[in-house]
């Protein structure tokens, strides 16, 4: 397997509140991790660990405080225009329906990206090219034609905008929650298609998800982060089956299991996501069965075991 | 046990008018349903197949666009049966909250966002009760707060100064303040965290034991339904395809449409290819005739195309197929 993306020490400080009360919020915290060709990476996490602020700073959409993003070996910034990026790093967002916009036909976007990356000379040649990424995701030009995105099902729609990623040939697609949206009978479809996509055409997946059932069905690896940091990352049959965080433990024990003769009785305490954010040492301390004093000054050091990553000072030895 | 809710053939669809003429959206398209009094029932079906229209038909809050088309829907009140739809407005409103109450899904609706959360629950008694019992039951609405883990101090703030998860328990606690015999909850967790989501179920199910009253609760999720539900009814296209307890539907479903569902469902420590239905769901609007679900279905034949398969009794469960009992000892 060859290295397709490097991030390192990725951060991000959101400052919040007037010039006179300023507020430093981190949303993501020197965050490190590598994504394979032909691998499907997952970045999990409840809302507001900075899963999605991540995802935007892969695309470009917002500038990293610190920390470099590596494409092939090749930072971003050196990448002279967005256009090369783009044509190697695609995005399929969470509402199809948001994606595309209501009052234009579903098809102009394909004509459009391929205007835009001047992908074919003729028509002609557009239209294959358009035809030949359809009907990867299993859809094909004499279905989308002429239709507006409220015609279609979400599904289908979803599946429409991952085929018009698909069509600059990019090695790396970035996916925030792309299925969260979508009917559950039909959920299913798209996470097989990413299976396809890496498995037939090498596609790498960024997949981001507060859904961590398909999280370990679709990724190879998986990094759960936690308000701005990833507190572990691994194998998903390691860190999911047998993970080593708290933080881990206590979302795996929250997922309501679609089995009505596991029914758990362990409560849950809840915090607030500032109070979180602003604590010294580990942000997971104040809820954190396993705390002691240290976990409340020190944040805790990455650390290996078994071939996962941990930030928890359990595992320090 | 008396059932508390009895659905009686409800139809209730949206008519828009449209340059192009009336549009009829069949939401609710002949509801039969017997909900068991102290169970929380499940309601679980995809995104617009008009399960949130039938919670709000069960709460008798039909408004334009709207509209009642027929059946009736039965609350047994002190003993004798009420039909919600023709009782007049205020005996409706009395019922509502006292006996009746609502959870909706986006608590941020629900609370005045320019009032603080006090003045929400004391407007809330004002409308409600006799003067001399508020001041009891604001105590209790606070004995109420303190036991999802929120201080009395959160009635001082403002509703967009609490994280979802801390609205969705205040939204709980103010419906149930009155101690309601039937709860309708419409995706009370879906805006919700996981941890936060598990947190809000155990509140629902708590008050659901200690009170004995009962929960309708409408959500897509099945591992909710699998985690807090007794009974459960899968809505198709306005309506209901398949109903029973909650472990039949899980280890044994009936309809194909409801196998396909609960095969889909990703585990963890499972990675085996899971299959989805084909196709989508029809438009509300253009139901296809027979069996909505038979443009999708693998088993449909000749019949399924022509008539609307009922809803009957196959055991203990009941499912709306023509293939029924043949069907599912054939495939599983």
């Amino acid at each position: 397997m060859s290295l397709l993306l490097e991030v390192q020490n990725l951060t991000k400080v959101f400052t919040l509140g007037s010039i006179f009360s300023r507020l430093r919020l981190i949303a993501v915290d020197r965050v490190s991790f590598t994504i394979e060709k032909g691998e499907i990476f997952t970045l999990a996490g409840e809302s507001g660990c900075g899963k999605t602020t991540t995802a935007r700073m892969i695309l470009g959409f917002e500038q990293p405080t610190l920390g470099v993003i590596r494409y092939r070996g090749k930072a971003l910034e050196e990448f002279t225009d967005r256009k090369s990026w783009f044509r190697e790093v695609q995005a399929v967002f969470q509402n199809p329906f948001e994606t595309f916009n209501p009052l234009r036909r579903v098809e102009s976007y394909f004509f459009g990206t391929v205007r835009n990356f001047k992908l074919a000379a003729q028509k002609k040649e557009a239209e294959r090219l358009i035809e030949e990424k359809l009907r990867a995701v299993g859809l094909s030009l004499e279905e989308i034609r002429g239709k507006y995105p409220s015609e279609f099902a979400g599904g289908q729609l979803q599946r429409a905008s991952i085929a018009r990623a698909l069509l600059t040939n990019p090695s790396l697609l970035v996916a925030d929650e792309p299925v969260s949206m979508v009917d559950a009978s039909l959920r299913m479809s798209i996470v097989n298609l990413f299976r396809k996509l890496c498995d037939e055409f090498g596609v790498s997946v960024l997949y981001i998800t507060h859904d961590l059932a398909t999280a370990y069905y679709v990724s190879n690896r998986i990094a759960v982060m936690f308000r701005g940091n990833i507190v572990e990352m691994g194998k998903v049959e390691n860190v999911l089956v047998n993970p080593k965080h708290p933080y881990t433990r206590l979302l795996l024990e929250s997922i309501p299991e679609p089995d009505p003769s596991k029914r758990r009785e362990e409560r849950v305490v809840l915090f607030e996501e500032r109070e979180e954010y602003l604590r010294a040492g580990c942000k997971f301390a104040g809820r954190c069965p396993e705390a002691w004093e240290l976990c409340g000054r020190e944040m805790p050091p990455e650390v290996e075991v078994n071939g996962v990553f941990v930030r928890c000072h359990k595992w320090v030895k | 046990m008396l059932p508390i809710i009895r659905t009686e053939e409800i139809q209730a669809f949206y008519v828009l008018e449209t340059p192009r003429g009336k549009k009829i959206i069949k939401a609710v398209n002949g509801i039969n349903v017997t909900i068991p009094e102290t169970t929380i029932y499940g309601v679980a079906g995809e995104s617009g197949c008009g399960k949130s229209t039938f919670l709000k038909v069960l709460l008798g809050n039909l408004e334009p666009p709207l509209r009642h088309f027929g059946g009736r829907v039965l609350y047994r009140v002190d003993g004798e049966y009420l039909d919600v739809l023709a009782l007049p407005g205020t005996k409706q409103q009395k019922l509502r909250w006292t006996y009746i109450s609502y959870i909706p899904q986006g608590s941020m609706s629900v609370f005045n966002p320019v009032a603080k959360l006090r003045a929400t629950f004391l407007d809330f008694l004002k409308s409600h009760v006799p003067g001399k019992m508020r001041r009891e039951l604001f105590h209790l609405a606070e004995e109420r707060l303190a036991r999802l883990g929120l201080s009395p101090r959160i009635l001082d703030v403002y509703p967009h100064q609490l994280s979802g998860g801390m609205r969705q328990r205040v939204a709980i606690a103010l419906a149930v303040l009155l101690n309601p015999r039937v709860i309708l909850a419409d995706e009370p967790t879906t805006a919700l965290d996981v941890v936060a989501q598990r947190a809000v179920l155990q509140l629902l199910s708590d008050i659901q034991r200690e009170l004995r009253n009962t929960v309708v609760l409408v959500t897509h999720d099945m591992g909710v339904h699998a985690t807090v539900t007794t009974r459960m009814a899968i809505m198709y296209a306005g309506r209901i395809v398949e109903e029973g307890q909650t472990q039949d539907i899980f280890f044994t479903p009936l309809h194909p449409y409801t196998r396909y569902l609960i095969r889909s469902l990703p585990r963890i420590g499972d990675k085996r290819l899971r299959e989805s239905a084909p196709g989508s769901p029809p438009s509300l609007a253009q139901l296809p005739l027979g069996c909505s679900f038979h443009p999708r279905c693998p088993f449909a034949f000749e019949r399924c195309r022509q008539e609307v398969p009922e809803l009957e009794e196959v055991g203990e469960q009941k499912v709306a197929c023509f293939l029924k009992r043949a069907s599912h000892v054939t495939t599983s």
